[in-house]
């Protein structure tokens, strides 16, 4: 069951985010929001492969980090062959966040079969982030 | 090759765009993709821009626009629609060199502006963007090359935040001094005690 977070939950998120950083800055321990819950995990297998929705859940995955188990891995290597150019350059995002090591063997060779530009340029600037 | 970067706002949806365009179902320039090039009220006819040499200068852009961010720098990425100089003057688009407000010494030099008095300026530029190349840079690079911005003392942070404190300046700002990974401009650098 995929349950996308609400706008409110997203407010919250990045709430919690800027909370974080001035308590990062000011020296004080974590700081908890009460009212946000944590993105539910994700089963990739409930969605097309080949869907806006499929580039949605692996975007997310390389903006929050907050999906992480290993499924969705395993989905990002399948959507890197994906017929959508927003798939691959998603999964090639989710990769490089996942496992930056696997993503700096894996996207170069990527790259260069890429026909799309627009996909290569994304994967290229998730191969600096795996590389970094 | 000198290229002129314009940032882009709607990232997934331009890359929806032309993935479609690219594989022949989608329109050669959507109508929302006009949005991305008028003027803010703010700068009235004048399209900020950036004149840059390669990928190296595109990011110590992303990285400028990352520091004046409301949110934590890394979050996301940072997205730019980069065209050879001469195409734009091929197509009688004229750039002017003006000040930035970035509050980056080195990138605000290479700001410069685009005059977009009517519609039809709108299109040309806009058609002209759309068929340049995407530059894609995600958050964490981009924040790498804060930090090496900040150690150059590349960034006006103190006067950023007199100008704005409400601005993200000051978080991303304060985030690498508690870190200890940057000197800033005016703010003297914290030193850890010696050990005895």
């Amino acid at each position: 069951m995929v349950k996308l977070q609400s706008e409110t939950q997203t407010a919250l998120r990045d709430l919690a985010t800027k909370v974080d950083a001035i308590a990062s800055a000011l020296h004080v321990g974590p700081v908890t929001i009460a009212a946000w819950e944590p993105a539910e995990q994700v089963d990739p297998s409930q969605l097309n492969p080949d869907s806006a929705e499929m580039a949605a859940v692996f975007n997310r995955v390389a903006d929050d980090g907050e999906i992480t188990n290993s499924m969705v891995q395993e989905a990002a290597l399948t959507g890197l062959t994906s017929s959508r150019g927003d798939v691959r350059a998603a999964a090639a995002r989710a990769i490089a966040t996942l496992n930056p090591t696997l993503a700096a063997s894996l996207l170069p060779d990527r790259i260069k079969e890429e026909n799309s530009g627009f996909v290569a340029s994304v994967m290229l600037g998730a191969l600096e982030l795996a590389t970094l | 090759m000198t290229l002129i970067l314009r940032k882009l706002e709607s990232t997934d949806v331009w890359l929806k765009a032309k993935a479609n365009e690219e594989s022949g179902v989608g329109e050669a320039l959507p109508a929302w993709g006009i949005r991305e090039f008028v003027p803010s009220e703010k700068d009235g006819e004048g399209l900020s821009v950036f004149r840059v040499r390669d990928r190296t200068e595109a990011l110590q852009v992303a990285a400028a626009f990352g520091m004046s961010k409301a949110t934590s720098a890394e979050k996301g990425r940072y997205a730019f629609m980069a065209v050879e100089e001469n195409l734009l003057s091929e197509a009688g688009i004229n750039i002017s060199k003006t000040p930035g407000d970035l509050g980056h010494l080195v990138v605000d030099d290479k700001h410069y502006e685009i005059r977009v008095r009517s519609s039809e300026d709108l299109l040309l530029v806009a058609s002209t963007f759309w068929s340049g190349d995407l530059m894609h840079f995600e958050g964490r690079t981009v924040l790498k090359a804060m930090r090496d911005s900040m150690r150059r003392d590349d960034f006006d942070v103190a006067g950023q935040a007199k100008i704005s404190p409400q601005k993200g300046v000051c978080m991303n700002a304060l985030k690498f001094i508690a870190d200890g990974a940057a000197v800033v401009r005016g703010v003297p650098e914290v030193v850890e005690p010696a050990a005895t």
